[in-house]
């Protein structure tokens, strides 16, 4: 029995070298069909893999650490959600590997005014040092932001009166680069406070209500004139690997009492984004299936071609006392081995061809949400290289096994007369 | 005599040629068919996404045309109040004259406080006609999409209310009220002089953006225009048509008509306020198009290789012909006319079936998870457009064109003596 299996082997594969130019359709359908499969998926993947790093390192940070309640209802109470320590927990707690940059930001709501005008705004004290390490993300050049200085200059240390507006905020207030504001804060004490300040730079969101609502300051500056002391409202942690934010959640969640903290992912936060990845995947799907039934048909129609080539051919086999069981296993092994090589050159030329992409390159506009084009990248995986051969091989059986099945059926007298 | 052979009768010969080998011309037919029904079907699909994007902007966010004072949109939130269209019913009922205007939506815009017991916060105060926006939000692409703008709580505002109101989730939330609670919003006035109202909430809303929703309310118009104490006052006016293909020629016809009528406002088409629309379609564009090249390339490729492998197998065929005197001018031209015969068969082939194809698709419908600006799946279809077909069309008549000229140069040089013992 196991003789007789090689020896059907043997002649499968005497088979495909003999039909050079039936095999030779086949194995190109596979290769080119695959190809194509491997570069849609992988620069799917690739869009994808960039929008979540944009959003994160653009908007969100891979996780933030807050009071609880804060996320919840925290944007109309900030000071009742203070976290009064930041320093101190962000060294009890975030000082580990895995940790590239805790971004502290402290969020509260007052009334900037000009001399002529007034404006309710929300207002986010920042760190710029920390802040501009959250845009920098792998080692692609550049890095990446959510917000765009469109005039002047984005906040600095050195400058404590500093301050920078949405473009909706300065239009409101009708003010320009070095003008001077005052604003007015309740602080945490429920006492009314404000300082003086100048324009420093104007900024633009790709969202036009964040523009028309928010300013940003410096950090200390925030906390002076709140008069929260060094405390924060939230905690952005920044991680080296997208990967390991969900170990890291639990791992602070699990350590911090979590009826006071609250520890949220990216994900979580992520309303926008998880709309953005859906739909791209979705498309992803379709285009895979069309792809998919695309080589199918192209296969079935083939071997279907060939199959009346063969006829006589198969009556012959017959004639001479082979039971038909072994023409069905023969069709269905040359296909096979020939769907094999086809699906193997694929593949190659799938990471040959996102090679030369990723050579030349390939630039992107902004994702919605950003305000930064980016080089467009074929992210190819083993998992999706195993997705790929599995498609491309049922494929090429599922239409083997549908001629071979013909096969099965023919009289030997007619497929001996066949032309 | 005769050299090479007239025109007419090479086309003969190379049409009986197509039917003399009928599996041959099956197989590179149906390649050729089932490659151009799916970038058909590929190409509808995705046409199909960036008209939906656009239909559901116009429709939740700012209507096909917009109409308001002179300057609104640049300085407008500064001070809404500068900005005021003090006669709505009559430009409404000159609006609504122009044909293809199908709705007209006015929207009167404050910013102010919001409080409920302990807490408050900056908002902006949308006035809306509750029967105009119900149906500029119906707007339906297909069988099951919905509005971007949803109720997740309560109901949305009707016509009957008078001091109700419908407030983001996010806002409600950190106001710590829920439906059926009080909200107070207070605005400062022209004047100066402070000026509000108590509204009781009637539902809560939910739409794409958090911030959005954080900081957003809406009651009727009547009631925001109270605030104000002008009856008839609005900040911009929404024009709703029939088709977005017509919003050029309106456009025109609406600026024209308010000169007319010596009226000085501002008349700006959707695609001009559109800047979040207009990033998604240019990254989207950019992925589609890269998609429809890659499947063109593909396309084109498998169909000249396996040209290659078809005149390759008829060698002895053309040594023949030329054995019997025929010049390599004439062979190469018969098989450029069995082409280009081919082409124009399987195009019709190909958009007949991608077109059945694409019907099916549409009438089952494929199910989307919601645009980035969206809150609800929808439906998609199948989208086809002349330009589409026509595209389509051209690739699979001169697929086969071009991809015959190489094989067709090579086979036409060999040696005639080769190419009849050629196995």
């Amino acid at each position: 029995m196991k003789r007789t299996f090689f020896t059907m082997v043997k002649i499968a594969l005497r088979n495909v070298r003999l039909q050079k130019r039936r095999s030779a359709f086949i194995v190109l359908i596979l290769m080119i069909g695959c190809t194509g499969l491997l570069l849609v998926a992988g620069f799917f993947e690739g869009v994808l893999l960039n929008l979540r790093e944009q959003f994160i390192h653009g908007v969100t940070g891979h996780l933030m650490l807050a009071k609880a309640g804060y996320y919840g209802h925290g944007v109309a109470n900030p000071f009742d959600h203070l976290l009064s320590s930041p320093r101190s927990l962000s060294e009890r707690w975030l000082n580990r590997p895995e940790v590239s940059a805790v971004i502290p930001r402290l969020q509260f709501e007052g009334l900037l005014s000009t001399e002529q005008k007034a404006s309710a705004v929300g207002i986010i004290g920042v760190d710029p040092v920390a802040e501009s390490r959250m845009g920098l993300y792998g080692n692609e050049k550049g890095k990446t932001s959510a917000m765009k200085i469109i005039e002047g200059r984005d906040l600095d240390p050195s400058d404590p009166n500093g301050i920078i507006l949405g473009r909706g905020v300065s239009k409101i207030l009708k003010v320009k680069i070095s003008d001077p504001l005052s604003l007015l804060v309740t602080t945490k004490s429920g006492s009314i406070d404000g300082a003086n300040y100048h324009v420093r730079g104007i900024f633009e969101t790709p969202i036009r209500e964040f523009d028309n609502q928010f300013i940003k300051i410096n950090l200390s500056s925030a906390q002076t004139v709140s008069q929260v002391g060094d405390a924060v409202t939230s905690l952005l942690i920044m991680l080296h690997d997208t990967g390991s934010t969900r170990a890291v959640q639990s791992d602070l969640v699990h350590g911090l009492k979590t009826s006071s903290y609250e520890v949220l992912s990216w994900e979580e936060r992520g309303e926008f984004y998880r709309n953005g990845r859906d739909i791209l995947k979705q498309i992803n799907f379709i285009l895979q299936l069309v792809f998919a039934s695309l080589i199918f048909f192209s296969i079935l129609s083939s071997v279907n071609m060939a199959f009346f080539e063969r006829i006589r051919e198969f009556g012959t086999m017959m004639a001479l006392g082979n039971p038909r069981i072994f023409i069905l296993f023969l069709v269905t092994m040359e296909t096979f081995l020939v769907g094999l090589i086809g699906v193997c050159l694929g593949l190659g030329m799938a990471v040959l061809s996102s090679l030369l992409i990723a050579k030349f390159g390939f630039e992107m506009p902004p994702l919605p949400g950003s305000t930064s084009g980016y080089e467009a990248k074929v992210v190819l995986s083993p998992l999706l290289f195993l997705k790929v051969a599995g498609i491309g091989l049922i494929a090429a059986l599922l239409s083997s096994l549908f001629v071979s099945l013909r096969a099965y059926s023919l009289r030997i007298v007619n497929a001996l007369g066949y032309v | 005599m005769m050299r090479t052979f007239p025109l007419m009768k090479l086309a003969k010969l190379a049409f009986r040629n197509l039917f003399r080998n009928k599996r041959r011309t099956g197989l590179l037919l149906l390649i050729l068919a089932i490659g151009s029904s799916s970038l058909i079907i590929v190409g509808g699909f995705l046409d199909d996404l960036m008209v939906h994007m656009r239909e559901d902007f116009i429709h939740t966010q700012n209507g096909h045309i917009q109409v308001s004072r002179m300057g609104f949109v640049e300085e407008g939130v500064s001070s809404p109040l500068d900005f005021l269209i003090d006669d709505f019913p009559r430009l409404s009922r000159l609006l609504l004259e122009e044909k293809h205007v199908v709705q007209v939506i006015p929207r009167l815009k404050l910013r102010g406080i919001a409080s409920a017991g302990q807490s408050s916060i900056a908002v902006q105060l949308i006035g809306v006609q509750p029967s105009a926006e119900a149906s500029m939000g119906e707007y339906r692409h297909t069988k099951k999409s919905n509005a971007s703008f949803q109720i997740m709580d309560g109901r949305n505002l009707n016509q009957d209310d008078k001091s109700a109101a419908v407030v983001g989730g996010a806002l409600l939330k950190n106001l710590f009220l829920s439906v059926n609670g009080s909200i107070n919003f207070l605005t400062v006035r022209q004047a100066g002089a402070l000026d509000g109202g108590d509204y009781s909430v009637v539902g809560s809303f939910q739409t794409f953006m958090k911030s959005f929703d954080e900081r957003t309310m809406m009651i009727p118009l009547d009631a925001a225009q109270k605030i104000l104490g002008k009856a008839d006052a609005v900040n911009s006016i929404f024009l709703i048509l029939d088709s977005t293909d017509r919003t050029d020629p309106v456009l025109s016809r609406i600026r024209t008509l308010l000169k007319e009528h010596q009226l000085t406002y501002e008349v700006i088409p959707w695609y001009q306020q559109a800047d979040y629309y207009h990033q998604c379609r240019s990254f989207l564009d950019k992925i589609f198009t890269s998609v429809i090249l890659l499947m063109m390339a593909i396309f084109a490729f498998t169909v000249s290789n396996v040209m290659t492998l078809v005149l390759r197998e008829r060698t002895r065929e053309f040594g023949t012909m030329m054995a019997l005197g025929n010049y390599r001018v004439t062979i190469f031209g018969m098989i450029l006319i069995e082409a280009v015969f081919l082409g124009a068969l399987s195009a019709t082939l190909g958009l007949m079936t991608g077109y059945l194809l694409s019907q099916l698709i549409s009438w089952i419908g494929i199910p989307m998870p919601p645009p980035p600006q969206g809150t609800a799946g929808y439906e998609a279809v199948i989208a086809l457009s002349w330009p589409l077909l026509a595209k389509v069309a051209l690739l699979t008549v001169l697929a086969p064109i071009v991809g015959a000229v190489i094989p067709a140069i090579q086979c036409t040089r060999n040696s005639i003596v080769r190419a009849l013992g050629y196995v």
